[in-house]
């Protein structure tokens, strides 16, 4: 009951930081429209390509067309609600470098979280309207596939904030690490936008470990041809397993960090 | 009842030492030499409920390393805090819930938003009851008086409107203790005024605890009621402010402008071959002239005529009407000493009374 | 009194050098502003490798399912080398929108709109210094690690030299372009917008996943009558897969699309320029 009780008022923060972030990227409305308009128009202008392209060459076993516009919008939706929900977990090397998580630990909540959901990314809402849109027109989902895509995307989203957390908690430990995060990150992006036909034995297990782009979009496809709960449960482990291991190392860094001995770091 | 106690708390850095250059940086990868800064050097002192009290120091002194041990930001290398009973390094968020810091150059308000916005937000944060946080907000917009002020985006409030809003926000959710670090730095006259008085107010009606870090000795005279200087990591002095005015901070520098020739009013001492002034106290009929003890001559330039005056040994207002009465005067200041010359004086006198 | 005022006389070669002499000048202070940043090199690589890697992945997959070696006369050898230039091209683009933007919004643009040289040559010649560093970061960068993964690049001291004139166009238009976005600061209140959605037009209808003739339709229709191919397309298929008629046709498009640019930018300028004196900088 309690544990109920705490995720509710946990999902109420959240909340309340989303929509005082859309509030404020309304102050600019002009500005803001044109930003989430012109990241789906980009969104859009690439799925075309790709599925013009995969029209004139298309990929064999038992690859549809129809595949590229859904890893395309899973994993564009992930992106999208990471980086407006859970938007300033990239900054957070930043952060850490220049102190600014003092002003996160004076306040009652847990850290890592409030960290967060600080700042968003409002272009990010133009991936979010891309991929909706993209996969009710070329899918034609029924409400149930539409649920589950929705999950998928979440899911997704985890992923990727937990991916920017760990890159970025390495700044602990191992000074300014914003660059290589940023790179990274694309390179996680990139991945996950290509089908994993085109990728060979070695790779395919970085894929699924250290760059998880296999779990961020290979196997909600999978799950959307044809859902099977062990999958499911396999995609909900990993989740977990990534979430608990990015907020297990921000932990240990924030010790570090308490102890203002960091490295390079002014008293 | 102690809302503050501090023992022993001591804070060293050890950081990594790193020369400049390539040789240097491969020798402190290979053989790192770590280099020891204590900030902080096992003070002690207690602070009960209701106190206003001023911590302050130069920089560098160790105030921002003691705050952030306070605040449960920074865990100390030795000793003990408590702070409501909790141990702040170890019970941080659950602190956080009866505490509040404001900060004079970093703002809590949401830049684009809308004072109001920042309110809702704090009280989803705190976990506020709404009802209750509403008629909190309500009060305390009436107290700050930043009725007018609510729905304008933070950015385009001036730096006073910005300060009430801030503090108005830090107290939502009834801390009982709140820090303030330089909370009227860049303010007017008139601002800083309001923003002392509104703080002297909150302490009285509420009961709130202040714990004040400020540069300025004016923030300090008229808002604190006792004062702990600290330097190199060390307590120089935890004394009452009443005290600390009469013993240290009686002195002021007059800075004057005069019509005529500064000179006129200075004769050489045949004692001691100094200038002195040399000037009659108003509405003498003798040729007596002004007692000057204590007033020292700190600079003459034409014109100008810069004085330091020792109040305790020579009121301001003899010396001043005396020198009105000789002659007029274009412009004038009176200033305290920097914060800085007060401490350097009252670790001068240290010193010298432990000798 | 002596006016120092007066510009003392100089003959039209002295005044040519002493305007070369400035503008290399400027150029020289622009690189080695960019050098500084080594970091950048590593992470140049790291995104090529990325890249390329994913590409050559693609192209192998697509070769084989169409059971040939070649499409539109581009070999694997051919394409990821292709794709590796264009690629070095595209990195290379300094955030010029963005400093331009900046300059608008801070007013600063009024000030440099007075001096003596040239605003838009003076920002050139800043904006090649950049260029020209990213450009000298990414050539070895990514001919390694083409290298690495499909061999000898397929060009000869004929492309080479076909293709240093095609590059230098490329970098002109590309400029023209992006200041032109920049410019749009006096209008709105964000270019970032434009300037993406430009960016990716022209990234895919400019020929830098793919050369024009492997691109698929209706896409390749597309391209192949807007312009965007002069900036990659050209340049990378000059040195690539040299051809003199084809390299004619390059030059004769990229100079018309350096013209056009050049009259957009030209208009955009104009109408700035006049905003600058109604608004006061």
């Amino acid at each position: 009951m309690f544990v109920i009780k705490r995720f509710g008022h946990t999902l109420r923060f959240i909340g309340a930081y989303t929509a005082a972030n859309v509030q404020a990227a309304l102050e600019y409305r002009a500005s803001f429209l044109m930003q989430v308009v012109s990241m789906a128009a980009n969104d859009s202008i690439w799925l075309y390509f790709w599925w013009s392209y995969f029209q004139e060459y298309p990929l064999s076993h038992g690859w549809q067309l129809t595949d590229i516009v859904v890893i395309w919008t899973v994993s564009a939706c992930g992106y999208g609600i990471s980086a407006c929900v859970f938007g300033n977990a990239s900054n957070l090397a930043t952060l850490i470098m220049n102190g600014g998580l003092d002003a996160y630990l004076g306040m009652p909540r847990n850290v890592l979280l409030h960290v967060c959901v600080s700042k968003s990314d409002p272009m990010a809402w133009g991936d979010v309207l891309f991929a909706v849109g993209a996969f009710l027109i070329f899918l034609h989902p029924n409400p149930l596939t539409f649920a589950l895509f929705i999950v998928l995307a979440l899911l997704a989203a985890l992923i990727f904030t937990s991916f920017a957390v760990i890159l970025c908690s390495l700044a602990f430990f191992l000074g300014n690490t914003e660059g290589l995060a940023s790179q990274l990150m694309g390179a996680l992006i990139t991945f996950s936008t290509y089908p994993m036909n085109l990728f060979g034995g070695l790779v395919r297990l970085l894929l699924f470990s250290a760059i998880p782009a296999g779990f961020i979009s290979f196997i909600p496809l999978q799950l959307l041809h044809h859902f099977s709960w062990l999958l499911f449960l396999a995609l909900l482990g990993f989740t977990a397993l990534i979430l608990a291991f990015a907020a297990g190392l921000f932990q240990l860094g924030l010790r570090r960090y308490e102890s203002g001995n960091l490295l390079g770091m002014q008293a | 009842m102690s809302i503050i106690e501090v023992d022993g708390l001591a804070k060293t850095f050890i950081t990594r030492e790193r020369g400049a250059g390539l040789a240097n940086s491969l020798r402190s990868f290979v053989a790192p030499r770590y280099r020891e800064r204590a900030a902080v050097k096992r003070i002690s002192f207690a602070l009960d409920a209701g106190e206003v009290l001023a911590f302050i120091g130069p920089n560098g002194a160790g105030k921002s390393s003691t705050i952030k041990m306070l605040t449960g930001i920074l865990y100390p290398s030795a000793g003990m805090a408590r702070v409501l009973g909790y141990v702040p390094w170890q019970q941080r968020r659950l602190l956080a819930f009866h505490i509040a810091s404001v900060f004079g150059q970093k703002s809590q308000l949401w830049y684009h938003l809308p004072p109001q916005d920042t309110f809702n937000l704090l009280a989803r944060i705190y976990e506020l009851d709404m009802n209750e946080y509403r008629k909190r907000r309500d009060f305390l917009i009436d107290v700050f008086d930043i009725a007018d002020h609510l729905q304008t985006p933070a950015r385009k409030l001036s730096l006073g409107e910005r300060m009430r809003c801030e503090l108005a926000a830090a107290l939502l959710h009834k801390p009982s203790i709140i820090f303030l670090d330089e909370p009227t730095i860049g303010l007017d006259v008139i601002a800083r005024q309001r923003i002392r008085d509104l703080i002297g107010q909150l302490n009285v009606e509420e009961g709130v605890t202040v714990f004040l870090t400020s540069h300025d000795a004016g923030d300090i005279e008229q808002v604190c009621r006792r004062a702990i200087i600290i330097n190199h990591g060390e307590i120089i002095l935890d004394t009452p402010v009443a005290r600390m005015k009469r013993d240290y901070l009686k002195v002021k520098t007059v800075d004057l402008l005069l019509e005529d020739a500064a000179d006129e009013l200075l004769k050489i001492d045949e004692a001691t071959g100094q200038r002195r002034l040399s000037v009659q106290p108003p509405g003498s009929i003798h040729e007596e002239l002004l007692d000057t003890r204590g007033i020292t001559i700190l600079k003459v330039k034409g014109h100008g005529l810069k004085l330091e005056i020792d109040t305790s040994l020579s009121p301001l207002e003899p010396v001043i009407a005396a020198i009105m009465d000789r002659c007029h005067i274009v412009d004038m200041t009176i200033a305290d000493p920097p914060l800085e010359e007060i401490i350097a004086r009252i670790y001068n006198d240290k010193n010298i009374g432990t000798q | 009194m002596q006016t120092f005022t007066a510009r003392p006389k100089r003959s039209g070669r002295q005044r040519f050098l002493l305007v070369l002499h400035k503008y290399l000048a400027v150029l020289r202070v622009s690189a080695a502003n960019n050098l500084a940043y080594l970091s950048e090199v590593f992470f140049r690589a790291m995104f090529l490798l990325v890249f390329i890697f994913v590409f050559l992945q693609l192209w192998t997959v697509t070769y084989a399912a169409k059971g040939v070696h070649e499409l539109g006369g581009y070999s694997i050898n051919n394409i990821i080398w292709y794709v590796a230039v264009t690629e070095i091209i595209a990195l290379s683009l300094p955030p010029l929108s963005r400093q331009i933007d900046q300059e608008v919004r801070s007013g600063q643009i009024a000030y440099l709109l007075g001096r003596p040289c040239n605003y838009v040559l003076y920002r050139f010649a800043q904006y090649l210094g950049e260029r020209l560093v990213r450009l000298a970061i990414n050539i070895p960068a990514a001919a390694i690690l083409a290298w690495l993964f499909v061999g000898p690049p397929p060009i000869s001291l004929f492309s080479v030299l076909a293709w240093l004139p095609a590059l230098f166009l490329a970098l002109i238009i590309d400029y023209l372009i992006y200041v032109a976005i920049g410019l749009l600061a006096f209008w709105t209140e964000d270019t970032t917008p434009f300037f993406f959605v430009v960016n990716r037009l022209a990234l895919i209808l400019g020929g830098v996943l793919a050369p024009l003739a492997v691109l698929p339709q209706p896409i390749r229709g597309i391209a192949e009558i807007l312009p965007f191919s002069a900036v990659f397309y050209d340049p990378a298929s000059t040195l690539i897969h040299f051809n003199v008629s084809a390299f004619g046709w390059a030059l004769l498009q990229q100079a018309l699309t350096l013209a056009a640019a050049g009259a957009l930018l030209f208009v955009f300028y104009t109408f700035a320029t006049r905003r600058v004196s109604i608004n006061g900088g």
